[in-house]
């Protein structure tokens, strides 16, 4: 009997976020059994769990430490990741709160199931192996198929769980063909090796590898929702819970997002001009497509889905600068985005009753008359959204504009400029509706304490990144 | 004269794998392309059986030509497996297309200059001398530590996820909309 061989670099403080945040997720199951009728404690106690994830995500000093074979790295990118990850889904537990009581959504696996999403986007924002990177990605879509559809007895909530499980199955299947091809080309899984390999000129079979990288793109691009693979999002975000639905558009998203930073900017760069002008071309058509799509949109969470296809559009372009800038301007813009998202989505929760949730934009006509305030609050965001100055989403934009002229992108910052202008068309609308018809219904808004903090949040985060972004620029550009 | 090498056999054994594949997606009796599933696995089975994975070749028949095809018959049954009724349409001839460009790309990969060697700890004498199921114990439980326990956590949440969907009481549809 010969015994088994440890790996030589286990170092269980690099994956502590990981395992703190699956105590906590296993535990609110368990406490789910002594919680009673309310679940609101095991929001709390999911609250307390991303707190101390985020706290562990700095357990690691002298970055970049590699560890487990060098399958798992915590770097800058990643510790970054991971406070976005939980600024996210706990944003999305607040406003989960009161939407689960009014929506009937009496289940404490809710909230195990949104750490454990996290778990799986905090893999894939550390691990520099394909095995890993596909368990991340598994686990964070079978948290998100679940969610989707966690209204047993709603019809759009089931179509957007069945939709998403078949579409997001199939996408599966090309990031695994994917992976497989790459895994014969090299020889290996390891990222890093892989980008060694093809440095020092070592692959043999170059096609194998090119195949591999178009079928990873095609897979990532079904999991970030770009063209021409975004057909699930509009129906999925209009079927999902609205939490869940702003929770899918920021955390997963960026995920997936930096997973493919991680394989496309970091691993494959010397073999970019191959498949920098495919992801060009799928920029630019996930710019347009997803604006022109959100213009003909008369329910709010659809124009919201075609606005957020449009905005992988722009973040793709940080892939596409495949430098440290590039990482810099994708934590910048995932923070930004995480507050407009969660502030318009806390505001739609509001706005919705038992029952009747409010959904069309028709329905918010004159709310700027009734609830100035509130309007005031929606006005914000989707002129941020829209990247106005002196908004958080301008800088945002900029930044990422920026970092896309420096690497000579220039024909795609001026699409994505001229996008930006079409884009401004749609949210004006919201706007226009608010401010200068004639209420057509009568609102009965459910505020509550705890959503109306989200929005705080969420206006002082779009605001003050808006003017002041430097303390977060130098800590996304370290 | 045509010799049987190894290279046919296996040559031979994926082409009918392939086939097997087409006749899933080509049958319009649910039951016949779970057979055809089958024979797929079973081809799998045995190419894994030629590249020396004797353990693997036993799992998949095992757990998937086994268990899994199993459940598949079951819920065939109990659903009732009719023949579909298929229509010409745009979409299922572009679906084809589809399928004819990936296996396309399938024959690509076997056209392609030798792929590179995989290193490891695992040579082939070290696997002879102490079996493929403990070879792969040893890498699964030292190298690949961490990718194991993920998949201990997906396949929980697989099953957290599935409770949580099934313990609601659930109206049909059709009740839903009076």
């Amino acid at each position: 009997m010969e015994p088994i061989l440890a790996p030589e670099s286990i170092d269980l403080v690099s994956i502590a976020p990981v395992l703190v945040l699956t105590v906590f997720a296993m535990g609110v199951m368990v406490l789910d059994l002594f919680a009673g009728k309310s679940k609101t404690l095991l929001a709390f106690v999911s609250i307390v769990g991303l707190l101390m994830t985020a706290i562990s995500a700095f357990a690691k000093v002298g970055l970049p430490v590699f560890s487990f074979n060098d399958s798992y790295t915590v770097d800058h990118l990643s510790v970054c990741f991971i406070l976005i990850f939980t600024l996210s889904s706990a944003l999305a537990i607040l406003i989960s709160i009161d939407y689960n009581d009014r929506e009937n959504i009496k289940a404490g696996e809710f909230y195990s199931l949104v750490l454990f999403c996290t778990v799986g986007m905090i893999v894939l924002a550390s691990s520099t192996d394909l095995i890993m990177i596909f368990l991340g990605i598994e686990i964070v879509s079978i948290c998100l198929y679940v969610l989707a559809g966690i209204r047993r007895n709603h019809l759009k909530s089931n179509e957007a769980a069945l939709k998403y499980f078949l579409l997001g199955a199939f996408a599966t299947g090309f990031l695994l063909y994917g992976m497989a091809l790459m895994y014969g080309a090299t020889g290996t899984t390891n990222l890093i090796s892989i980008a060694d390999l093809i440095k020092s000129d070592g692959v043999k079979s170059e096609p194998l590898l090119m195949i591999g990288a178009v079928l990873l793109l095609i897979g990532f691009g079904f999991k970030v929702a770009s063209v021409p693979f975004h057909m699930w999002a509009p129906d999925v975000y209009q079927g999902a819970p609205s939490p869940v639905t702003a929770f899918m558009a920021v955390g997963p998203k960026a995920a997936a997002l930096v997973a493919f930073f991680r394989v496309f900017a970091e691993t494959l760069p010397e073999i970019s001009f191959f498949w920098e002008t495919l992801l060009v071309t799928i920029s630019i058509l996930t710019m347009f497509i997803g604006n022109l799509g959100a213009i003909m949109q008369t329910n709010i969470k659809r124009l919201l889905a075609y606005s957020s296809v449009s905005h992988v559009g722009y973040i793709l372009m940080a892939v596409l600068v495949k430098n440290t800038l590039g990482s810099a301007s994708l934590i910048f813009y995932m923070v930004t985005y995480a507050f407009m998202i969660f502030g318009v989505f806390a505001i739609i929760i509001m706005l919705g009753r038992k029952g009747d949730e409010n959904l069309e934009i028709e329905g918010y006509s004159g709310l700027g008359f009734k609830h100035p305030v509130i309007a005031l609050c929606m006005t914000v965001f989707m002129l941020s959204l829209g990247g106005l100055p002196p908004l958080a989403g301008f800088v945002a934009k900029f930044y990422i504009f920026n970092a896309a002229l420096q690497e000579g992108f220039l024909m795609l910052v001026i699409i994505a400029v001229l996008n930006s202008a079409i884009s401004l068309y749609y949210y004006l609308k919201v706007i226009v509706y608010m401010y200068m018809k004639e209420p057509v219904r009568e609102f009965q808004l459910s505020i509550t304490p705890i959503t109306l903090f989200v929005v705080a949040l969420a206006i002082i985060g779009t605001i003050q990144l808006g003017i002041f972004p430097d303390p977060i620029l130098s800590l996304a550009q370290q | 004269m045509f010799e049987i090498t190894y290279e046919v056999v296996v040559f031979v054994l994926g082409i009918t794998a392939v086939l097997a594949a087409f006749g899933v997606i080509l049958c319009a009796s649910p039951i016949y392309c779970a057979l055809y599933l089958i024979g797929n696995m079973i081809c799998l089975a045995l190419l894994f059986l030629l590249f020396n994975a004797e353990f693997i070749a036993a799992v998949q028949i095992i757990v998937y030509a086994g268990a899994v095809m199993i459940l598949f018959l079951f819920i065939i049954a109990l659903l009732g497996g009719k023949k579909e009724i298929s229509e010409p349409s745009v979409q299922r001839s572009s679906a084809f297309t589809f399928v004819i460009l990936l296996f396309c790309e399938l024959l690509l990969a076997a056209a392609v200059k030798p792929t590179h060697p995989i290193t490891g700890d695992m040579a082939p004498d070290v696997v002879n001398a102490i079996g493929s199921a403990k070879a792969v114990g040893i890498e699964l439980f030292s190298r690949h530590l961490v990718p194991f326990e993920l998949a201990s956590i997906l396949l929980l949440i697989a099953t957290i996820g599935i409770i949580c969907l099934a313990k609601f009481s659930y109206l049909p549809a059709r009740r839903r909309l009076k």
